[in-house]
Parts: C-alpha cells; structure tokens; sequence
C-alpha cells in the first residue's frame, strides 16, 4: 500500500485514530474484553491494531482480522472515551478494507434493499417453519443453520402487509411526522410499526410513511460495506424530503443512528425521545409487575440517547422499573453478529440472562429488532417466564387516551 | 529456542484462547498506558486460578524465559511492559470475589477484580473499599497492589498498602506463599509491606485480602474555582495547616478544565477560572459542617470566585468523573500524553508549578495540571506527538527537569503510578548507592534469578526496551 494515494476518509480515520492516549477507560466496557480478557479484543487494543495497519507496522494478519471482526460496534467504548475516539468511524473505515464476503452474506445483505425479495424469503421461511419441513433442520449447516434456529415464527402474510402512506391523528393534529418502516421490522415486527404509528396518533400526529423509502443501510455499515451504506442513505433523504414533517421518528435503534449520523431533511428522533417531548398528554393504564430496560447499543452510545425510555415509563402507573446490571451492555445480537460468531454472542448473553434473571423482571422491554430476536431466543433457550417487548409494543398496550 | 518450547507447553497448559502468540496480539501488549516503553513478549497467558499461574511460573522458569504479570494495562511506569521475547501472564480472567466478610469488614479476591467493580458489589452492605486511582472503573486490584495505588480519596484513608490484608503469591521459582494474615495484627517482619508497590517484581500475587470501610454517614463535596493557581495552591495549604484532613483535596488547571469539558466527562468546571479546587469532606455530620465552615473562610480569605456545594450525590459524582477522567480528555489536545508523577511538600507547591510551566514552555511543550493538591502529589500532563522524534526527545527531557526540581526542594520521585520502566534512571538522583544496593538485595531475596519483570525499578543498563516514536501514515506527507 505504500505510496498510494489515500482517500480522506482513509485520512480522517487515521487522525481519529490519533485520538486515543491508550489510557484504558474504555477496556472493562467491552463486552468481547469481559469475555475474552485479551488486549485485541477491547478497544484500545483495536485502536492500536487498526493505527498499526493503517501505519503498515503489521500486516493484517488473522489474528488482527478476526479481533477486529470480533467487535460488535456497540459503541460502548464512545460513551466513556475521554478523548472523543469516533470509534465507530474508524471501524468501518477498516472493515470496508478488510473484510471479505463470501455468496451468502452478499445474498443475505442483497435481500434486505429489497421488499419483494425479502417478502419472498419471509413466507418461505413462513412455509418451512409451518409445513414440519423442520424436522429436516439438521440436515442445514453453518451460518443457515444458525439463522434457522434463531429466526422467530414468520407472521402471517396479512400481518406483513404495508402500513397504509397516511394515518390520522386521533383528537387535536398537533403535527406531523414520518415513519421508516424498514427491512427486517417490515417483515417480522410490523406489529411494532403499528403501534408506533399508533401511539404517535394518539399522540396527536399524523403519520405519514413516504414512498420511496428503502433500508436504512446500518446492517451493511456495520459490516463493512460503505458503499451500499451510503447509497441507501441517500435515496432515504430524497424520500423523506416531503412536506412539512416535523420529524422522522424511529423505533429501531440501529436505522435511528443511521439516519442521525447522515444530513436528513427534518430532524431524526427515536419514538421515546418523541413522545417524552411531544407525548405529555398521553395517558397509560397501570402495570403493577416488574419491568427490566436493555438499552439498545446504537440508541443509548450512538445516539447517546439514555434517559428518554426510562422517563416514559415512569408515566405508567404502579410501574416498577427494576435495575437490571449491565443493563447499558450489548446484548451480543449486534447486527448479525449473533450468525457470525454464535460461541462469543452466546456468551454474552449469557451474562445478560444471568442479570435479567437476577432483576427479577417479569417483561424485559428493549427498542431494536436485533435486540428483541436475541433476547427471546435466549429466554425461550433458559426456559425463563419474562416477556420481551418492544417500548412500543408495551405502551401501546397500555395506552389509554 | 527456549522461547518456542516454552510456548508449546504453555498452549497445551491453556488452549489458543487463552494462550496468545500471534503477532497481531502479540503488539497490542508492546506497552501500558505510558506508549513510548515498548517491547514484544514471545507469548501472552490468560491463566484463570492460583494453580494455573503456578504451572505458568514454572514452565517459564524451567524454559529460563522472562515472565511479567499484568493487570488492565492502565500503568503509567510501564511497569507492566514485557521483557522483550518473554511471556506476559495477563490476569484479566482472575475476576472472581471469592468471599465477602461484612461482619469483619474484609474481603477476598483474585487480582482481575476492577477496583470499582468490589465497592459495588459490597455497596448493599454499606461498605466500599477506599483506595480510588482515577482510572478505578477499568483498574484492576492486582495492579493496585503492585503499583500501592493512590487516588483522590487516599488523602485521609491512606493509599492501597493501608487496605490490604493478606496476599497469596506465586514466587518466581513456582512456590506458593502467604503474607500477611486477615486478622490486623503485626508479627515478625511485614513481608506484605515489602510487596505492596513492588511492581510485579517478587512474586505474582493471586489472591489479595482487603478491608472494606464503612460508607461515610455524611458525604460533601465543594467545588471553588480561583483566577490563579498561586492561590488555590495557597488555599490548599491553609486548609492542611489548619488540620483538617479533606477525604479528597484535588485541584485541575485551565487548560484541564477545557480538556474536560469538551468530553463526554463534562462536569460544570467554571471555564472563566485559572485553577478550581475540588474538595470532598466526609464523617460525622456536625464535624463536616464544622471543617466546611473553616474551609469557607479560607478560600474566601485566598479570594475564590466562588464556592459551589454538589447539591446531590449525581452532581458529585458529575464532579468527580471530570476529575477522573482528565487524564484521558486530555488525548483532544495532541496525540500523545505523558503524565509526570511526583510529590513536594504541600507548601511549596505555589513555586514548583510556575517553575514547572516555565520548563514545559522553555521547550515549547503543552503542559496542563491536574493533580492531588492535599499530598502534593504533581501529575503535570504533557501533551505531544509520538510521531515527531525531537518532541519526544524533550518530553523526555522535561520529564527530567520536573524531577529534579522537585527532588531539589525536598520532594519525592513518584507519589503513585510507581518508577516502572519510566524513572529507574532518576533513582541515582533519590538514593545512595547503598540504597539501591539494599532493594536489589531485597529483590535477590524474592527473585534471585531476575526472571520475573526484569529491568523495572532498580537501575539497569537499559538493553532491550528503548523509546520507539516515530511512525507515521505511509502515502501522506504530513498530517
């Protein structure tokens, strides 16, 4: 590499890589470090791997690539890095140079840009999961075995059916919004985008879900491909460019950084932040069982939104919002981290299920659709009796006016 | 070559995880979080109990291959910095608390225990364990006993040596010993004493016993800033004459102040002072109203602009982690960081500072001060850029100066981050030769052989670790 010409980008990660003095602040905030233990598996250690490949001290060896390729991007680093390290920024500059992509991950990335096909998969994933085709599960291998078992039960077509373009306020219009349906929520949590749709509603909004839209882009960021990254981003700000939205509101947390990282036509806030500041007559009914919080990683450290969803609940009566430890740590789903590194995934969420176990709660409430397949695949793998919602989908339960 | 052999047994004692020899992994353990001392082990180990570094020592030992423990690598001596080609035995996996005595107020646990994580296991109980370094959340207990850590509260409760029991230790030839008993109590020679601070350098420590302390009763921290730091230093050693002892008297300069609040650590410093002082009392209520009255009356005296109290235990804490975290805010201002470690008697600390800003700008060096005020204890940070050879050069040579100016007016070469790698070469300008020759002997008592975490502390020909600087971006001229 040397002597060619570098890119600013390439530039940018590499002054940002500057940025770290190796005081160690962020290491026990790792989740792979917990794990782990080792140097190159926290993030002052692959800060100082990536400047040392960026420096070409080293070749990227595979003991490099794989630590690198071990990082969730939780970004839980960011939220304690002293000096500022774009963390995140430097990652995906690298990744974009170093990882490689064999046939099904660019099938698997390629169907996510696409509703058709990605409706297609979903009912014959449908079909498989319902025909007793299952028995012959074991007869799958690798990354699709995996995905098989880790994939919740497909909804019913009707249930996958768009959210209509327009939605009324309910009451007083105090304004307008628009909504990403997105790619996996499409498919497996539309029900979570009815109830957004709905509690915005009721909080007086009219919804409204712009043509044009497509896949936020996070899943190939975070893996790496900037490119397909950065081309969806741009046919998002040309969709959402309509007239007079207030604000794009989000219920995933890993398309609401995203779209915040990138220069979209109206301001970009996640559904608790919205209904914490545009919410406030909104009223809920009382819940008296223990409820347990999991922020989300690219909600709580990318989008350093931390308070918002706890404050909402407060607003339910009689709830008991029950600490739950390492509450602010990834939860190992990370994308498809879970499918490409089940061992250290699992293990991470391990921890969390100990914790969860020990908080006592009896619904776990969390804000991404990553988090929630992860979550309940590990509760129904323990055997444990706690509910795992969406915010959304437990305060639209519980909203009253 | 002893070395491969030596690895071979350790992979099939540990496994590839927790037996690291790839050259990726190998670099990212070439220094702690002082970066210009750097060396490559040949292995890294992740051992997980006292019997696992036991088979470790003696595997190195057998195979004669130099061996360091390490904990979170958050050391600023490089004392945890490996010999060049020797095994490093990383005790990050060792993070069990094996037991929790609250009626004897002790604890129990291995050395991979981060600091913070045994207050908050021990908090539903009321207690805490006092010694609090800055970097307390990531640090672990074994590199606190290696390096007998300080922190901001070790003012009045006294550094790490004044909170640890007992210690199990691996000797360098294998052997597994106790010292010290959980019981306070003081019979034959305190051998526990000698190994509090000794930097990894007579045995590896695997279990340490501890006291844990009460939560005060009453908690205030008070926050003034002053228009020169003259003055606040003046302050500082008023309130000490006056007898109080504060739980925390810590002070943070301008160039601090903006490091910190420009970072995710932003704590509410006035940005319009030359120097705030942070100040935490703690004990019975009437006694801390009593000092706070006192403490009043002399910033007042020494012309504060103000005196703000932390409304609520959040706001201290607020204040606290932008104290904690200055050393690392300081990364927005240059690439590289050195934190210089020394203590001088409290009162002479309103003429070492100017001095010691006069020779960070005589070399035209960035000096910010943050520093435990109450001990005197000087950490001047100088920001630089590894990268450029003749800077590092005279970061290296104020270093020097800094120590001898406070050496010249009665100080002391390290008040807490240890001699390591970084000041072996001043102990000549602290002790005798006698002195020196005393410690090794001490040393040959633990470690006749040297094999464990050569070349730290005592002076040595230095061979195999040197100051590596320069790298840089191929493909771009200058950033």
């Amino acid at each position: 590499m040397t002597g060619t010409a570098r890119s600013p980008e390439d530039i940018a990660a590499y002054l940002a890589s500057l940025d770290c003095v190796h005081c160690g602040l962020c290491v026990e905030h790792c989740p792979t470090y917990r794990q782990l233990g080792r140097e190159s598996a926290n993030p002052r250690g692959r800060v100082y791997l990536m400047r040392a490949v960026m420096e070409e001290r080293i070749e990227p060896t595979p003991d490099v690539i794989e630590d690198l390729d071990l990082c969730l991007v939780c970004r839980a680093c960011e939220s304690v890095c002293p000096s500022g390290v774009a963390f995140g920024e430097v990652m995906a500059q690298t990744r974009s140079k170093l990882k490689k992509r064999g046939p099904i991950r660019r099938w698997m990335m390629g169907a996510l840009l696409d509703r058709k096909r990605l409706n297609r998969a979903a009912a014959l994933m449908r079909f498989w999961q319902r025909s007793g085709l299952r028995v012959l599960r074991h007869l799958l291998w690798g990354r699709l075995k995996r995905m098989e078992a880790y994939m919740p039960t497909v909804p019913h077509a009707d249930a996958r059916r768009p959210l209509p373009r327009h939605a009324p306020p309910i009451g007083e219009t105090r304004g307008r919004v628009a909504l990403l349906e997105g790619c996996v929520m499409s498919v497996l949590f539309q029900d979570v985008n009815r109830d957004t749709m709905h509690l915005l509603q009721a909080a007086g909004y009219e919804v409204v879900v712009p043509e044009g839209q497509a896949c936020c882009g996070a899943l190939h960021e975070h893996d790496g491909d900037l490119e397909t990254a950065h081309r969806q981003l741009a046919r998002n700000k040309d969709a959402f460019a309509v007239d007079d939205v207030d604000a794009i509101v989000m219920n995933s947390s890993g398309c609401g950084a995203a779209f915040s990282s990138a220069d979209m036509p109206a301001p970009v806030i996640d559904l608790s932040r919205f209904l914490v500041d545009h919410g406030e007559h909104l009223s809920f009914g009382a819940f008296t069982e223990p409820v347990a919080y999991d922020a989300p990683c690219h909600l709580h450290h990318a989008q350093n939104e931390t308070t918002a969803p706890q404050q909402l609940l407060t607003r339910v009566p009689g709830l008991q919002l029950v600490p739950m430890d390492l509450w602010d740590h990834c939860c190992g789903a990370a994308g498809i981290y879970n499918l490409d590194h089940p061992e250290l995934s699992g293990r991470i969420l391990d921890e969390k299920l100990d914790a969860l176990e020990r908080s006592g709660a009896s619904v776990l409430l969390t804000g991404n659709p990553g988090c929630l397949m992860q979550w309940r695949a590990g509760v129904a793998k323990r055997g444990l009796r706690v509910e795992v919602l969406h915010l959304a989908t437990f305060l639209a339960g519980q909203v009253t006016a | 070559m002893a070395a491969q052999a030596c690895i071979k047994e350790l992979k099939r004692l540990l496994g590839d995880e927790r037996c690291l020899a790839e050259p990726g992994r190998l670099l990212s353990y070439e220094c702690d979080a002082l970066t210009h001392f750097k060396s490559m082990p040949s292995a890294v180990v992740l051992p997980e109990s006292t019997d696992e570094v036991q088979q470790v020592v003696r595997i190195c030992a057998r195979h004669e291959v130099p061996f360091t423990p390490r904990g979170a690598g958050t050391g600023l001596s490089g004392g945890a910095v490996p010999a060049e080609g020797g095994v490093l035995i990383e005790c990050s996996r060792m993070r069990r608390v094996l037991e929790v005595d609250v009626e004897n107020r002790i604890a129990r646990v291995e050395p991979g225990v981060i600091n913070a994580h045994l207050s908050q296991q021990v908090a539903e109980h009321g207690l805490a364990y006092a010694p609090d370094p800055s970097s307390q959340t990531v640090c672990t207990l074994g590199g606190n006993v290696a390096e007998n850590s300080g922190g901001p509260h070790c003012l009045k409760h006294g550094a790490t040596t004044n909170h640890i029991l007992a210690l199990r230790m691996v000797m360098p030839d294998g052997e597994v010993v106790e010292l010290g008993t959980p019981v306070a109590g003081a019979a034959g020679l305190d051998l526990r004493g000698v190994v509090l601070g000794s930097e990894g350098t007579l045995g590896i420590v695997t279990e340490i016993t501890c006291r844990l302390v009460p939560v005060p009763e009453c908690i205030e921290t008070l926050l003034a800033p002053f228009d020169s730091m003259g003055a606040a230093c003046t302050a500082v050693s008023r309130i000490v004459a006056a007898g109080i002892i504060p739980a925390a008297l810590e002070a943070l300069d301008e160039r601090t102040i903006a490091a910190v609040e420009a970072s995710v650590y932003r704590a509410g410093y006035p940005d319009d002072a030359a120097a705030v002082i942070l100040v935490e009392l703690d004990g019975h209520p009437a006694r801390v109203e009593a000092e706070r009255e006192q403490i009043h009356a002399i910033f007042r005296d020494m012309g504060a602009l103000s005196i703000e109290t932390a409304r609520d235990p959040e706001h201290a804490e607020q204040l606290w982690k932008g104290r904690k975290g200055a050393f690392g805010a300081m990364g927005r201002l240059a690439p590289d960081l050195y934190v210089q470690d020394a203590v001088v008697p409290r009162s002479k600390l309103p003429e070492v500072l100017p001095e010691i800003g006069r020779i960070c700008d005589g070399l035209g060096l960035k000096l910010a001060n943050v520093f435990h005020a109450g001990e005197g204890n000087l950490h001047p940070n100088i920001s630089y850029d590894g990268r450029d050879a003749a800077e590092v050069e005279k970061v290296v040579q104020a270093g020097q100066q800094i120590i001898e100016l406070c050496l010249s007016v009665g100080g002391v070469l390290s008040g807490e981050h240890g001699i390591g790698l970084e000041k072996q070469g001043f102990m000549k300008l602290m002790f005798s030769d006698d002195d020196l020759e005393s410690m090794a002997r001490v040393r040959a008592a633990f470690n006749p052989t040297g094999i464990l975490n050569p070349g730290k502390i005592l002076p040595t020909p230095r061979a195999c670790v040197e100051v590596k600087p320069v790298h840089r971006l191929p493909g771009v001229d200058a950033s």
